[in-house]
């Protein structure tokens, strides 16, 4: 390896830079893709309530209580990592 | 044992600094929620000033980085005219770009500042130019890349799995969201942006004698000062946005909100989480602009992020040069001697009230800059 790249190496925290990339790309997105569920799920279950399809409904609120439970989860997750002392 | 007025004076100019931070900031934080109409703009200001407050108290490793980081606190020990120095070159730059409506960092502007004047007291060595690249540099423009990249990402997804609904049940679920994703946006902003003015603070306290070089920490007190401020001021920076906003924000559906604050969010508590120093208005802005650009390019006003790219190449330079000077004006009056900072603290202040009487004059004195 050349001397440039070695010490541009050494000056950008590499790990704590790819860390930020990683870490933000993965809560954004899985937080989007979640709550889309959620949205599709609840209007879905509005849309099947209404016909009174109660098996349907039934499928369609899980859906949404899922999507809603993994976007909870993935904030408190988020504020526990950076509340945590590494 | 060092003067104490000049501590008051440089805590006080800190937390003045940090007031003005949240004033400048409110647009970014709040913008998109209320022009979704997902929360009123009573509301919404609300929550961004208690979710600053809050998120201040959530992590220290901003002001870590600052405090001991970026300049070599044992060179600050018995000179708080550096810190000094540093603060006016920040708020100076503040006001000019202000003046000229430039979308500038504040936070860039601290930390250029604070450099400056270190260099000029102690030279090169001052500086740890590899915290400076590695922590500032580099992530300033990785950050609003991004949050323009993660935006983009996750509104596309979002079309894809939502495109077959009726629009009104997707915008009102997503405006649902965008109290959960504005909130965390708030909390982030609080998290980053009032650490900066605590590492300055410590700063200041090493340099007063009261926190060792070598054992830096951030006193308690620190902490609540500093949430405060940031929390009023973006609460008495929201009256203002209630009258000016209409016409400057970039007209997007509830879901690019959301995706906008989410990513926004994302990055700043990523960064947080490492200690990076980010400017937060642009990553905001890169959010923005990434979910804007996503669905129609021509839909972003592509000026702006011009003028942010220049900002972000003067604000560092600009503002050390500032603090520099403003160094050199204090020593002047000799090392440690409280009459140099007072005479400039009265010039500054006379300065800026100059500018902002000229501004009025003008018209639209309290306009945010562009972004």
């Amino acid at each position: 390896m050349s001397e440039v790249p070695a010490a541009a190496s050494k000056i950008v925290e590499w790990h704590q830079l790819l860390q930020v990339v990683y870490g933000s790309l993965a809560a954004a997105v899985g937080v989007m893709i979640a709550f889309s569920v959620t949205v599709v799920g609840g209007t879905r279950f509005a849309e099947a309530r209404r016909q009174s399809r109660s098996g349907q409904a039934g499928v369609w609120a899980v859906v949404t209580g899922a999507g809603l439970a993994v976007c909870a989860g993935a904030i408190a997750l988020g504020i526990v990592a950076v509340t945590a002392k590494t | 044992m060092h003067s104490d007025v000049i501590l008051v004076l440089v805590i006080g100019t800190a937390l003045a600094f940090d007031f003005t931070n949240g004033f400048h900031d409110t647009a970014n934080v709040v913008a998109t929620s209320i022009s979704t109409r997902a929360v009123s703009p009573r509301i919404a200001i609300a929550m961004a000033s208690l979710l600053n407050f809050v998120g201040a108290f959530v992590s220290l490793k901003v002001a870590a980085t600052v405090a001991s980081g970026i300049i070599d606190p044992k060179l600050v020990e018995h000179a708080p005219a550096i810190v000094f120095g540093g603060l006016i070159g920040a708020i100076s730059w503040n006001v000019i770009t202000w003046y000229f409506g430039l979308p500038s960092s504040s936070s860039h502007a601290l930390i250029g500042g604070v450099v400056g004047a270190a260099l000029a007291a102690n030279g090169s060595r001052a500086a740890m130019s590899d915290g400076l690249l590695g922590k500032v540099v580099v992530p300033a423009l990785v950050a609003p890349l991004l949050a323009f990249v993660v935006a983009a990402i996750a509104i596309l997804i979002c079309y894809s799995i939502v495109g077959r609904l009726r629009p009104g049940s997707v915008s009102s679920g997503f405006r649902a969201g965008q109290l959960v994703s504005g909130g965390m946006l708030a909390l982030a902003h609080g998290t980053n942006d009032a650490q900066k003015t605590m590492g300055v603070m410590v700063l200041a306290l090493v340099a007063h004698g009261d926190i060792s070089s070598s054992k830096i920490h951030v006193p308690h007190w620190v902490v609540i000062t500093a949430a405060s401020a940031i929390a009023l001021g973006t609460y008495a920076g929201g009256w203002r946005i209630i009258k000016t906003m209409g016409s400057r924000i970039i007209k997007m559906d509830s879901a690019q909100g959301f995706a906008a604050q989410g990513s926004g969010a994302a990055v700043i508590l990523a960064a947080s989480h490492v200690g990076f120093p980010l400017s937060t208005t642009h990553v905001i802005s890169g959010g923005v602009m990434g979910a804007g650009a996503a669905k129609r390019v021509s839909a972003v006003r592509w000026g702006v992020a011009g003028n942010i790219v220049v900002a972000w190449l003067l604000t560092l330079p600009a503002a050390g040069a500032i603090g520099a000077a403003i160094y050199g004006v204090t020593r002047t009056f000799g090392a440690n001697s409280e009459a140099g900072p007072i005479v400039v603290a009265v010039v500054i202040l006379a300065g800026i009230a100059a500018v902002f009487a000229r501004r009025v004059r003008r018209g639209s004195p309290l306009t945010a800059p562009g972004v």
